[in-house]
């Protein structure tokens, strides 16, 4: 039993490899956060360790160990620690050392590389030749959000198998099972199509209860003073230095209600996002026209890729917050 | 705890790699761990009261071990919570362990091919060849050792692409076929140190897959994954023959060797040697030299029987450091044909031994 939710194409793609034998040896899972990359990944190295019948049973110690993260054949390879940003060259010699002894009990050696989009250039270029060539019965998966963000040299070398966000109403008939249906439709429209944040966000409510706190704060801002909103941007900088992920995910939320407003200007309320917030920004949309709004989402876009190409943390955020549109007022460029 | 101790994995993958695995085994305490490249396996001899198994932290076990004084230790497993209780002289520990089902299991190969071998032998072939093994995983094979099984001998090898090391080690017991497999330097370095104090024929047992070794010795058992591949097939390296030949005293040669080395350190590490045939009354000799720029230079010179002409080479000092520092005592031949070609060191009290290394090129 393939424990992911939805993505039958990539599960069907994967099976019948597996099944005809002609896995290829090096993979390259792309898709948003959430989307169930890790979890397919998971699955893919206990099917070719599986004991059972059928593959992955799911039931026997590989397969269950595997899901534990306690096989000794399995390996994932993630940024160090919070202060690295970075998956240095150490890691993967520490890979290439350990593919070429044979599995400790297993079948197979499945190496899966989180977030590979922070494979550091060397360390990158290294793993090149593993890639290519990988000693019998090892496998790599990599992981990440956007294949742009990997050196061509490593695409070419990969099989890359896109996971797209699930609709809604399979997240919803999964959530079912463990919630009761009003939490499970809140959940599954607000994980995006991504179950795994919808899964989380169940066992931990931290997680809603800190999102309602950064969708309070973003409310305000639109109101809010020049000071209020220097002061934002401020703590908003300082928290991108301390880390990048948070702060991207602030500036997500602002782009999921922007968007949200947007779609209720337009009346197409049954598509947003946000159905907890619909009554508020009903009334927040009140009196901004539809090219102001479209106007700030491409200014919290070209923010983000500011952000990303490095720019300074607190000078981007000032100028975003100069650009909340006022109410009644034409957009200006 | 000091010998399985050093299986322990060090920055673990798998966090219970970094416990070690107590269990009782037949009236003895078994200790295990491994860092899935090595596991090793110990037996002490205990007073089993109850049977039993845990996993506990490495470092905390052998931390608190070191600091009891020389008497019995009882240890129990607290019912329930998996808890070890260690009671010394006056003093007693608990030390939260983890689950021995999650504990990855230590390997027991099916014997596929078997040898026996001695001790001294093994220690022997390990220090004159594992050194010369490559440290970077550029090309994988090379971080091995390999050992070819071939009737009564077992050929140790190792290459790093600079250097050759070839040693011959009889074995005690023939095998019927050819067999050959690579074998991580890493888990050599360990095996010599368990055999230190090993007087009994040490057992090779290797699985029919080739992936697993088994090192048996009294009281421990060593296993090691091996390393898949194909080694070079180095034999052509060896040259054949030489145009000259230099027998000097292994431990001169090596005195000589370390003071030029200090003299090549801030240079580019090379050594040059230089072999002049005896003539009339007057014996032969090698004259080692050393310069840096606008540090200064070094000559030393040491007594030779020459054979052939007079001839010049160049070598990286740590190489000929490295071979000449587990050549102890006796003489050895160095065998050179021309300045751009390999030279060869071997001992003249056995030919079980060959080392192989790579010329640097000079300006002479």
């Amino acid at each position: 039993m393939w424990k992911v939710i939805g993505h039958e194409r990539a599960v069907g793609l994967l099976e019948r490899s597996l099944n005809e034998g002609r896995l290829s040896h090096a993979y390259l899972f792309v898709g948003p956060r959430h989307v169930g990359k890790m979890t397919l990944a998971i699955n893919l190295a206990q099917a070719l360790n599986c004991l059972g019948e059928e593959r992955p049973c799911g039931e026997c110690s590989q397969c269950r160990r595997i899901g534990e993260g306690k096989h000794p054949d399995v390996q994932v390879i993630t940024v160090q620690s919070e202060t690295k940003t970075e998956i240095g060259i150490d890691q993967i010699k520490e890979l290439q050392h350990s593919s070429i002894l044979p599995p400790y009990e297993g079948r197979h050696k499945v190496f899966i590389i989180e977030e590979a989009q922070r494979l550091s250039d060397e360390a990158s270029n290294r793993l090149l030749k593993t890639l290519e060539e990988p000693p019998p019965g090892v496998l790599i998966i990599l992981l990440a959000e956007n294949e742009r963000a990997l050196l061509p040299t490593i695409l070419s070398r990969c099989q890359i198998v896109e996971l797209r966000p699930l609709p809604v109403p399979l997240i919803e008939e999964e959530l079912r099972r463990k919630a009761g249906p009003q939490e499970a439709e809140t959940l599954a429209r607000l994980s995006s199509g991504c179950p795994g944040w919808a899964f989380s966000a169940l066992r931990d409510s931290r997680i809603l209860k800190e999102r309602q706190e950064e969708i309070t704060g973003i409310l305000e801002m639109l109101n809010a003073g020049i000071v209020e909103r220097f002061s934002y941007a401020a703590e908003l900088s300082s928290r991108f230095s301390r880390s990048r992920e948070k702060a991207f995910e602030v500036l997500n939320l602002w782009l999921s209600l922007w968007r949200d407003m947007l779609l209720i200007k337009g009346e197409a309320c049954e598509f947003i996002t946000n159905i907890d917030q619909v009554e508020i920004l009903e009334r927040k949309v009140d009196g901004y026209t539809i090219d102001q709004i479209k106007g700030f989402i491409q200014s919290l876009k070209e923010a983000w890729g500011q952000l990303q190409d490095n720019a300074n943390s607190r000078l981007v955020f000032e100028v975003l917050m100069l650009g909340i549109p006022e109410k009644g007022k034409a957009w200006a460029m | 705890m000091g010998i399985v101790g050093r299986a322990v994995a060090t920055r673990p993958t798998l966090p219970i790699t970094g416990n070690v695995l107590l269990s009782t085994d037949g009236g003895r305490l078994k200790l295990a761990a491994t860092n899935l490249e090595v596991a090793i396996s110990s037996w002490v001899g205990a007073e089993i009261e109850e049977e039993g198994a845990i996993t506990i932290p490495a470092r905390l076990l052998t931390d608190f071990i070191n600091t009891l004084p020389n008497d019995r230790v009882d240890i129990s497993l607290l019912p329930r919570a998996s808890v070890l209780e260690l009671r010394c002289a006056r003093y007693e520990a608990r030390i939260s362990g983890m689950d021995v089902e999650d504990f990855p299991p230590i390997p027991t190969p099916t014997p596929g091919l078997e040898a026996r071998l001695d001790p001294e032998e093994l220690r022997a072939a390990i220090s004159r060849v594992a050194f010369a093994a490559a440290t970077e995983e550029t090309r994988p094979v090379l971080t091995g050792v390999q050992a070819e099984f071939e009737g009564d001998t077992i050929t140790f090898a190792a290459a790093d692409g600079f250097r050759l090391a070839v040693y011959k080690a009889p074995s005690l017991s023939p095998v019927a076929e050819r067999e050959v497999v690579i074998i991580p330097a890493r888990t050599l370095g360990e095996l010599s140190r368990l055999v230190a104090s090993e007087e009994e024929p040490v057992e090779l047992v290797i699985n029919p897959q080739r992936s697993q070794m088994l090192v048996r010795l009294k009281d421990i058992e060593l296993v090691s994954q091996l390393i898949q591949g194909t080694f070079p097939n180095y034999s052509q390296l060896i040259p054949q023959s030489y145009g000259t030949r230099a027998v000097v005293d292994a431990s001169e040669f090596l005195r000589a060797t370390r003071t030029a080395s200090i003299f090549a350190r801030d240079g580019s590490s090379i050594i040059r040697l230089q072999i002049t045939p005896g003539e009339g009354g007057m014996a032969g000799r090698v004259t080692i030299s050393a310069r840096a720029e606008e540090v200064g230079d070094n000559i030393g010179e040491i007594d030779a029987i020459v054979d052939g002409d007079e001839a010049k080479i160049a070598f990286n000092s740590r190489y000929l450091t490295d071979v000449l520092s587990v050549l102890h005592g006796g003489n050895v031949a160095l065998e050179i044909t021309s300045p751009s070609s390999p030279g060869v060191i071997r001992p003249t009290a056995s030919d079980n031994y060959v080392h192989v290394v790579m010329p640097m090129f000079v300006q002479w």
